[in-house]
Order: structure tokens, then C-alpha cells, then sequence
């Protein structure tokens, strides 16, 4: 009696450690990233609200000091976005009109456009990453088919002095306000940049 | 590179580095939760949750515990909450087997007894329907103890209580699931022998 309750312990315990392991989804890396991404961004704004509630306080408090700091940071602001920028440039539109160097493009649903993003660089510079997020209404072109699966596009390269161009074609699939993220990063120093485009009805 | 650069890169926001910490993880956390309520898309979801949220903390960790210890205490809040979701469901599913659904097991010619591959992928399915059946208390030690195999003292830590928590847990669940299992499964039809023969897929 004893023998055979020590040999149905024995037996369930294998039974249970037979379980086979499931692979993880295919997808699940890449699912996973973007939601990386997702709470980098909010992680990011949240510590930038953080620092604007310091900042007003200090502002209240040390007024003189506040405002060369905030004269300095200014400079550097302005220094950066010239030094480093991307933009949204040059979408074209179904009637294959040019918008130009502008920050919010349109795009007519179901229509092919280029994302240009321009970065000025100062001085040459290799093995830059570069990173794009595309939204869930564009997808990315490649050989002439559309390609709504890989919504992450990595690049790396080096920059050249003075204007580089960085050129995606993408088609519009889903109508509302879309928002592409750029990451450049090099070594240490990243740089987040995020643009608006609006998919209309055709 | 080392965990503990890795751990330091992720900690700055090194969505890379954080991504390598984490590789050899993922499977463990995603068929945990999967072993926990039976439903793929539900345990990708909860276990990537998981991971966010590891990365969320992750300034946190001190390195008092190793990160594999912290990162599972830090899931172990989301897998408990989420096997209280699914309890009260779990309970309402019935096991429909009767006798001729019970495993059958067949001759071979060297005189051994084993149980086809169809067989076995559909006892290891009952198996972790039992599982899911557990009463919640016990359900994240008995997952983590067999089928992740974690240690006692491993489970500990991660459970923050005592080794003798653990194993009256483990016990406890054990007998719970013998009880499930008896009505989905007949012991007697399977010897040590065949199921280390054939079992292990």
C-alpha cells in the first residue's frame, strides 16, 4: 500500500515536470520594444515635468540666479536645435504637390510619401544609430510593396559635415494624427526627435 | 558584456542593454503566466507588463538580491494579482473527460510501455488545466518549484517567507493537484519507466 502511494508521488511529480515549455511568440520581441520605447517616452516627460516643477520653484526663489541659468540654457537650447535636427520634410501628397520644410505634414490615406529627416551636423561623425518608430497609421515601402509589420527602422552610419538627408518612403494606411519618432544616439548621447503627420481622407 | 554592465547601462535608459538583461527571462516569465491561465495572447501581454515594469524600477535595484531574485519578486505582485483574475474563472471550467478520454498506453514489441506523442502533448495540456485549477496560494510555487524548477530557498526569497512556507505550500498544492489530476488522469496506467522513457519530449 505504502509502495504504490510513494509510486503515484513519483509518478505525478513526473507528470507534472513533463510540461513541455512554450517558445515565445515571434513577434514578441519586437511587441516588446516598442512598448520599451513607449514608456522610455513617458519615463522621459514625466522627469521633464519633474524638473519644470523644480524650476518654477526655483524661479520664485532665486529670481537673479534663475535668470542667467535660464539665459545659458537658452543659448544651449537654441545651439542644440541647430546643431542636431531632424524634420518631417517634403511629403508628398496624393496630387504629388510638395509641402516642403514643414514640422506637421498631411498625407491623404492610402497615398506614398517620403519621410525626410535632415540632420546638419557640425562636424563628421561615425557610427550613429538611427532609430524610427513608425506610427501604426504609415507603413514603411520597400521594393514597391508595402510593409505594415516592421514598424522599427534601424540605421546605422556616420554623418557628414553640414546637411545629411535620411530618406524613407512610407505609405498612409490609417486616417488621424500620427507621430514618428526619431532616436539618434551615439555612444551616450541620444537624441529623441518626434514629428506629426496628419493622414486625411483621400 | 557582464550583468552588472548591463544592469548600469539599462538603468541610464539603454533600452538595449535592458533588452539582453531580460533575454534570458523572457521565456521563463511568459510560460509562467502562460502556465498560469492557459491563454497565449493574455501571457504575452502580462509578462511583457512584467518586464515593463521591471524596467520602470529598475533605478531601484541595489544589488542586495541577485537581479534574477528582484526581477521575479518584482513579477511576483503582477502574476498573483493576475491568478486572482483568473481563479474564479478557472473554477468554472469543467473536466469533461470520462473513461474513454482517459490515456491508453501500448504494447511495443521490447516490451516496454509508452505513451504516443499525441498522448503525452495531451496529458502535459490536462496537466496544466489542473494547474490552473489551483487555489491560488499555491499555484505560483507549484509552477515556479516543477516546471521552472527553482529551488526552495530560490522561492523563497522570491516569495519573501520562509523555506518552511515553501514546502508546506508546495505540499499543499501537490495534494490539490493530485486530487485534480485523478479525475482527468489514471495513475495506474503509467510506471516511472515509461513516463522517463517517453515523457520528456
Amino acid at each position: 500500500m505504502e509502495n504504490k502511494k510513494i509510486m503515484k508521488e513519483e509518478v505525478l511529480e513526473k507528470i507534472i515536470r513533463s510540461v513541455k515549455s512554450k517558445d515565445l511568440p515571434n513577434s514578441y520581441s519586437s511587441e516588446l520594444h516598442l512598448k520599451l520605447l513607449q514608456t522610455k517616452r513617458e519615463m522621459h516627460q514625466h522627469n521633464n515635468k519633474i524638473s519644470d516643477i523644480i524650476s518654477n520653484l526655483r524661479y520664485s526663489l532665486f529670481k537673479p540666479v534663475f535668470v542667467s541659468v535660464t539665459t545659458f540654457l537658452l543659448f544651449l537650447i537654441i545651439g542644440g536645435y541647430f546643431y542636431f535636427q531632424g524634420y518631417v520634410k517634403g511629403i508628398k501628397t496624393s496630387q504629388g504637390q510638395v509641402t516642403g520644410s514643414v514640422i506637421s505634414s498631411v498625407l491623404n490615406m492610402g497615398t506614398e510619401g517620403v519621410l525626410r529627416i535632415n540632420f546638419s551636423s557640425p562636424k563628421e561623425q561615425k557610427d550613429i544609430n538611427f532609430e524610427i518608430l513608425l506610427p501604426e497609421g504609415l507603413c514603411l515601402v520597400q521594393n514597391a510593396k508595402i510593409n505594415c509589420s516592421d514598424k522599427i527602422i534601424n540605421w546605422n552610419g556616420n554623418l557628414n559635415l553640414g546637411k545629411n538627408v535620411i530618406k524613407l518612403p512610407i505609405m498612409a494606411t490609417h486616417e488621424g494624427v500620427w507621430e514618428i519618432y526619431i532616436t539618434a544616439k551615439k555612444g551616450n548621447t541620444v537624441k529623441n526627435i518626434k514629428r506629426s503627420v496628419s493622414v486625411q481622407k483621400a | 558584456m557582464e550583468e552588472k554592465d548591463l544592469i548600469a547601462k539599462a538603468k541610464s535608459g539603454d533600452i538595449y542593454s535592458f533588452e539582453q538583461l531580460i533575454s534570458r527571462y523572457q521565456k521563463s516569465v511568459y510560460n509562467i503566466i502562460y502556465n498560469m491561465i492557459g491563454n497565449e495572447e493574455e501571457a504575452n501581454d502580462i509578462s511583457q507588463e512584467v518586464f515593463i515594469k521591471v524596467f520602470k524600477s529598475l533605478t531601484k535595484f541595489r544589488g542586495e538580491s541577485s537581479f534574477s531574485t528582484w526581477l521575479y519578486s518584482i513579477a511576483k505582485n503582477i502574476f498573483i494579482n493576475e491568478s486572482k483574475r483568473y481563479y474564479n474563472k478557472k473554477k468554472s471550467i469543467e473536466t469533461s473527460l470520462d473513461d474513454n478520454e482517459n490515456l491508453k498506453l501500448l504494447n511495443i514489441s521490447d516490451g516496454y510501455n509508452v505513451v504516443e506523442e499525441f498522448e503525452i502533448r495531451e496529458l502535459q495540456e490536462k496537466v496544466r488545466q489542473a494547474i490552473q485549477q489551483l487555489p491560488e496560494e499555491f499555484i505560483f510555487v507549484v509552477i515556479l518549484y516543477y516546471l521552472e524548477g527553482f529551488s526552495y530557498e530560490e522561492i523563497a526569497k522570491i516569495m519573501d517567507s520562509s523555506i518552511g512556507t515553501v514546502k508546506s505550500r508546495l505540499s499543499r498544492g501537490k495534494e490539490h493537484l493530485k486530487e485534480i489530476l485523478s479525475n482527468m488522469v489514471n495513475f495506474s496506467d503509467f510506471n516511472s519507466e515509461s513516463i522517463n522513457n517517453k515523457m520528456i519530449l
